[in-house]
């Protein structure tokens, strides 16, 4: 039988921790949210703290027929070098890249050098989603941006990714920002993707993906 | 060289460390091109900023004819790699510090 209501008495005096349940404290909850509430869900999340240096950062086997769009909320990336902030899809549930020429992007921004950057690709082998940035100072705020990924898995539909990013470099007092748009146009299911920089590694970076159910 | 996948550190294979560096050496590769795309994208806001006075009510100045000949010249006058470090040089609080970027 079950109950959505607590009765009276219901909860026992030793219900948590053998203590009554006390509502100014903090629990945890190891449960999983179902009903109609879990319309935003995170999925995963990857920290690289500083003095940290990856290649990449890697979200495989992470988009399921659970979710139609995800959204990627990114912070204080930094690269090891001045480049670019880059991603690829994975066409399986390992890390077996979709480097082939189908990433359709435009991109316009304004670079940490104070330039206007203008850059896009019909038919690149990955999207590049910001243009130059130079974020290796102990003051520099990294890059901070979002993406959505819409469909990933549906092999005749295309993914679509929105992106924007800004960020600060303390050494020679610039900003940068950008925005993004592009398509994957092949026709394999798209299973993960992995972030990584155009030079250098990352040494920096809080990325945290979430399901969104539409 | 390693990634962070899904939380976890992970070794690059040998075959995936060869095909990173293979794509930061085409990065690297293309440097001095960005360089003068770069520049001739401040260029082009430099222009920008003077180009209401080709209007036809406007007279432009001598000096601002000169000096946006000189922005225009860049390409031909400034060649290789140092010319344009030179031209993309910074001072500390961001500005640019070539001559040639100063208005008139």
């Amino acid at each position: 039988m079950s109950k959505t209501t607590i009765p009276t008495g219901g909860i026992a005096d030793d219900a948590v921790e053998n203590t009554k349940l006390d509502l100014t404290s903090d629990y945890a909850f190891s449960g999983t949210i179902t009903g109609d509430n879990n319309n935003l869900v995170k999925i995963s999340q990857s920290s690289i703290s500083a003095g940290s240096s990856v290649a990449a950062i890697e979200f495989s086997n992470i988009f399921s027929s659970t979710y139609d769009t995800y959204f990627v909320n990114y912070s204080k990336i930094r690269l090891t070098a001045e480049g670019g902030l880059r991603m690829r899809f994975y066409s399986d549930t390992g890390t077996t890249e979709l480097s082939g020429a189908y990433y359709y992007w435009a991109l316009y921004g304004r670079d940490v050098n104070s330039a206007d950057e203008v850059n896009n690709e019909n038919g690149g082998n990955q999207f590049t989603l910001t243009g130059t940035l130079d974020y290796d100072n102990p003051g520099d705020s990294g890059a901070s941006g979002h993406l959505y990924i819409y469909n990933p898995l549906a092999n005749d539909s295309l993914s679509v990714i929105a992106n924007g990013q800004s960020g600060y470099r303390n050494n020679g007092n610039v900003y940068s920002a950008n925005n993004f748009s592009g398509k994957y146009s092949g026709s394999s299911p798209r299973y993960g993707f992995k972030l990584y920089g155009s030079s250098g590694n990352i040494e920096l970076a809080d990325v945290t993906v979430y399901g969104v159910k539409t | 060289m390693k990634a962070w996948n899904n939380g976890q550190l992970r070794e690059l294979s040998a075959e995936e460390v060869a095909v990173v560096n293979t794509e930061r050496k085409a990065w690297e590769d293309k440097s001095v091109e960005r360089k003068l795309t770069r520049i001739k994208n401040i260029r082009k806001q430099k222009l920008m900023e003077t180009d209401y006075l080709a209007n036809s009510d406007v007279t432009m100045p001598d000096n601002i004819k000169t000096w946006r000949q000189s922005l225009r010249d860049i390409p031909s006058n400034h060649t290789d790699e140092d010319a344009y470090d030179l031209l993309l040089a910074k001072d500390s609080d961001g500005n640019l510090t070539h001559t040639i970027w100063e208005k008139p």
